[in-house]
């Protein structure tokens, strides 16, 4: 038998069984492609992905510290925190003696509108003026304060007193 | 390797150098040239009398300069508050009232012809409680016998109470308390040197029992007169 007859007997042969088992193979392809998943190699770390995660994770918690901060309550019970009630500020600053006037933002708005600030802690024992800076302009007095100052005539200063540590000893 | 790390700590080191360090009174005399002074000779013979003394601190010196730098008002007005000061200085008077009011002025957007007949006015009673004292005989570097009670009166301690004696009578009539009122002028003076804690109790009252009731009364009225102008 020749080679070309070899392979039209066995093209023929082939067809025959096809045509035959043709609802048999029907699924062949669908059931390769099925067992892949489990034969298929672990994929290579992409470092560009882990970056982008871990940037992605960072955000997330600094986005809600920032609103844990802001939203949380203001610690105004604390005898060392300033507060100041101004919903509708869009910036308040603290300016007081102890910062040669220079003023240093507050956090807040909470949701109550409360804008306050934590003392330093190397702060002095002493009395001490100051007031609030609203929106850049604007001078506020504090009125949770127990004493007030006119200065610069129109320009109300609230007064702050910083006791000594009870251990220590008037010189 | 050893060049990489010697080289990384000299530059570390150098780095806290530079933040670290402290602006010196020839930081502060720079400064005022930038500034354009008219008398820079008054200024530095007051500032550095006052660095010696230690009445302020070269740090918040230049501060108060770089402020008035950024200031849009005439020259004349920015060293006028540097001029109070310095002639304050070399008076022999302590400035931390007068320095403070500076930069609250500043940071309130006060014109400055404003902040300097605020400076020119505290100055005048900066100087009267100061002589009030002299004559009770309360001066620095001097030891107070009253009974079995010694003082110590160093330069801090008799600066405290001249500041803060002028300060509670600024505030009491800025305030609108009665000039008529004696005993109400002299409690609001001991009160603040009370609560004050650099200055001893023993001080305050021996200043309570030496200087009359009338005799800070009429620093008040002096005040007053002063402001009405």
């Amino acid at each position: 038998m020749h080679e070309h007859e070899l392979e039209s007997l066995l093209k023929e042969t082939l067809t025959r069984y096809a045509d035959a088992h043709r609802d048999r193979i029907a699924d062949l392809e669908y059931e390769i492609v099925e067992e892949l998943p489990e034969s298929r190699p672990n994929p290579r770390p992409r470092w560009s992905f882990a970056l982008a995660g871990a940037a992605a994770v960072a955000a997330v918690f600094a986005i809600g510290l920032w609103v844990g901060l802001n939203l949380s309550a203001a610690p105004c019970s604390d005898p060392d925190v300033l507060c100041l009630v101004y919903p509708n500020a869009k910036s308040v600053s603290l300016a007081s003696q102890f910062t040669l006037w220079e003023p240093v933002p507050m956090n807040g708005p909470d949701r109550s509108g409360v804008w306050w600030l934590r003392l330093p802690k190397d702060i002095k024992p002493g009395r001490y003026e100051y007031g609030f800076i609203v929106d850049g302009t604007r001078w506020v007095y504090d009125p949770r304060a127990t004493e007030f100052v006119h200065t610069f005539d129109d320009k109300i200063n609230s007064v702050l007193y910083v006791a000594p540590p009870e251990e220590s000893e008037q010189p | 390797m050893k060049r990489f790390i010697t080289i990384a700590a000299l530059s570390f080191g150098l780095l806290v150098g530079v933040v670290t360090a402290q602006p010196t009174p020839e930081d502060v005399y720079k400064c005022f040239v930038e500034l354009g002074v008219s008398d820079l000779q008054t200024l530095q013979a007051g500032f550095a009398k006052g660095f010696a003394d230690k009445r302020i601190t070269p740090d918040t010196a230049l501060k108060l300069c770089q402020r008035l730098k950024q200031s849009p008002a005439p020259i004349s007005l920015r060293e006028g508050v540097l001029q109070i000061i310095a002639r304050a200085l070399l008076e022999d008077l302590p400035v931390e009232m007068l320095v403070d009011k500076a930069f609250e002025g500043l940071t309130k957007g006060v014109p400055l012809d404003v902040i300097n007949d605020e400076l020119l006015e505290r100055k005048a009673t900066l100087g009267e409680v100061k002589a009030l004292l002299v004559s009770k005989g309360i001066v620095a570097n001097i030891t107070i016998r009253t009974g079995p009670i010694t003082i110590q009166l160093t330069l801090a301690i008799v600066d405290t109470v001249i500041t803060e004696a002028a300060r509670a009578l600024e505030d009491y009539v800025r305030g609108g308390g009665k000039l008529e009122d004696a005993n109400a002028i002299k409690s609001a003076v001991q009160l603040r040197l009370m609560l004050n804690p650099i200055i001893p109790k023993t001080l305050t009252n021996y200043i309570d029992q030496v200087v009359s009731a009338i005799e800070w009364a009429q620093i008040a009225q002096n005040i007053a007169n002063r402001l009405k102008k």
